[in-house]
């Protein structure tokens, strides 16, 4: 019932309105993961995951809708069309689904008990301390009353080339197109689980302090362009996934669809290489202010 | 694309196949979790919940296609009897669905031993929390490490309290299954995928992870397991049929009463199920398995 509060059909008309449906979804998930599986000694050690779980069931059908829409305009408009245009308003939705995610998980990071976040967020947490320290793992989750049990420390070098950062992001990228290759919705996942860790990060650094506001502006700076890279490639593979099984694929309809898939994974590179240079030379400037 | 290998119309004709379904989509859960998750040092930790995740996105189609299915026959059927028929292609369907999945995590569970600590943390915890005295003891004899469980069984003081126990907990799930199905059509399947799972890892702990006794270890928990599923997939359809008819905005019409009826008729005949799986749990199985 939830998943069809909003029409998809209409969704795509206006993709702003993804955003609150975002924020709902999101929401909910959170209250059924506090409601329902925290108080279970299991699945309370697993809520981070379970909040992603819930976001990403509730979002499938809206993903599947952009996905067959997307698809069925390479196969009817397949020629003499602005291929970046012609997806705006689907990469436009995703973004705003995303913001939505982000925005009620900042929410809920702050205005939540410190102990309610800890065991809600806990996989998001532990994302946060492994890319941000490092160096002291353990002290930051300690912080927030995560036990260190299974992660080890030093695991990430910090990365201030562009190309690492371009290297790394690819793979996560590569992720999202196997993931969506395989399940046409599947890449939500990845996005949904991108988007809880920013809100988490967001809501951590606004507590400890407001001064920390410059590395929110850090992370919105390349952190928008490389999930929007990321979309496109989760759109690209959805395309070719949702021809297949619908049979457009090698109805004489493969060629339009193959060149609109390659365009759409050059256009992701480009942004992600874009991401990659705003983080290395730009973001900087915004940590250190 | 995996998502749709097979035409939901086309399993409903023949509802074996999902058993097929089921076991693909297990396997490739498992197989995707391990790949891509396992260098991950934070997402790997989660592997166990994940791979029913993943399952769960796999399944969500025919989850769809099936309840859809069943709403419009409830509106087209006259008699009680042939609905009854009707919506029982789609119960073996889903039943045939959940095999796959138990058949293939127990599969899993055996042939990967490095992996089993890992892929199956959450639902070892959960069947020692359910099955053992000590619950550390267990978790530490299946290869887990942790330290932050409670317990929560204690041993019962007569068979009928076992049974009653058991019922309770099995109209908990139930409630469960039907609130999730009501909120969101497909939503259930996350309880079923999730229980499939713990049964395949509670197969593999049973067969001390030995493959040849893997259709003993079927026997031992599917005697009460498939009323006990088929039980929580009646629940599922009544609440997935009223979400469908909740969408499509048939409050108030005549339609939906004929829907909220059905619903009623499904979940008291879901509770009778319910009581006579548990009547085999407690007083049958163990007469053979000890």
């Amino acid at each position: 019932m939830f998943e069809m509060l909003v029409s998809p059909r209409e969704a795509e008309k206006k993709p702003e309105r993804l955003f609150f449906v975002g924020l709902l979804y999101a929401t909910l998930s959170l209250l059924i993961v506090n409601l329902i599986f925290l108080k279970n000694p299991t699945f309370s050690s697993h809520a981070g995951i379970l909040l992603i779980t819930f976001s990403v069931l509730f979002a499938l059908p809206f993903m599947y809708f952009l996905l067959r829409v997307s698809e069925f305009k390479e196969v009817v408009y397949g020629k003499n069309r602005t291929l970046f245009k012609e997806h705006s308003k689907a990469i436009l939705a995703l973004l705003f689904l995303f913001l939505g995610f982000v925005v009620a998980f900042t929410f809920f990071n702050l205005i939540l008990p410190p102990e309610n976040v800890g065991k809600i967020f806990n996989s998001q947490i532990e994302e946060f301390c492994r890319v941000n320290m490092p160096s002291q793992l353990n002290e930051c989750l300690e912080q927030y009353n995560i036990s260190p049990i299974g992660i080890t420390g030093n695991v990430v070098s910090i990365q201030n080339e562009v190309s690492s950062v371009f290297i790394n992001n690819l793979y996560v990228l590569l992720f999202v197109l196997i993931f969506s290759l395989a399940f046409g919705a599947g890449a939500i996942f990845i996005l949904a689980w991108n988007a809880s860790v920013i809100g988490t990060a967001i809501g951590l650094i606004v507590k400890t302090s407001l001064a920390n506001a410059g590395v929110l502006v850090a992370y919105i700076i390349h952190g928008i362009p490389e999930i929007t890279a990321y979309f496109v490639a989760a759109l690209a593979g959805g395309i070719i996934s949702i021809a297949i099984i619908r049979k457009d694929w090698g109805r004489g309809k493969s060629k339009n669809i193959f060149i609109d898939f390659v365009s759409l994974m050059i256009i992701a590179l480009i942004i992600l290489l874009i991401a990659a240079f705003l983080e290395v030379y730009i973001s900087p400037a915004f940590y250190q202010s | 694309m995996l998502e749709m290998l097979m035409n939901p119309r086309k399993v409903e004709r023949e509802p074996w196949e999902m058993f097929f379904v089921g076991l693909f989509y297990a396997a490739i859960s498992i197989l995707l979790v391990n790949w891509i998750f396992a260098k991950d040092l934070v997402l790997s930790k989660y592997s166990s919940i994940l791979i029913v995740t993943f399952t769960v996105m796999f399944s969500i189609p025919f989850m769809y296609y099936i309840i859809k299915l069943e709403e419009v026959k409830n509106i087209r059927e006259k008699s009680n009897f042939s609905l009854i028929k009707e919506h029982g292609r789609a119960l073996s369907a889903l039943i045939y669905l959940f095999l796959g999945f138990v058949v293939a995590f127990a599969f899993f569970y055996i042939a990967m031993p490095n992996q089993t600590p890992i892929n199956f943390k959450a639902q070892i915890e959960q069947y020692c929390a359910i099955n053992s005295v000590n619950l550390d003891n267990c978790v530490k004899n299946n290869g887990i490490v942790t330290g932050n469980l409670v317990k929560t069984t204690t041993g019962y003081a007569s068979s009928g309290a076992h049974f009653f126990s058991i019922l309770t907990n099995n109209v908990f799930v139930m409630i469960f299954v039907l609130v999730f199905s009501l909120a969101f059509g497909a939503g259930a399947i996350f309880i079923l995928a999730w229980n499939a799972s713990v049964i395949g890892a509670a197969i593999g702990i049973f067969t001390n992870a030995t493959l040849n006794k893997i259709h003993i270890g079927l026997v031992r928990y599917m005697v009460h397991g498939i009323p006990e599923i088929a039980a929580y997939f009646v629940a599922a359809l009544a609440g997935g049929i009223l979400s469908v008819a909740i969408i499509k905005h048939e409050f108030g019409k005549p339609e939906f009463s004929k829907v909220l009826q059905d619903s009623i008729t499904m979940l008291l005949l879901a509770i009778l199920i319910l009581i006579i799986a548990a009547f085999i749990e407690v007083f049958v199985t163990p007469k053979f398995f000890g």
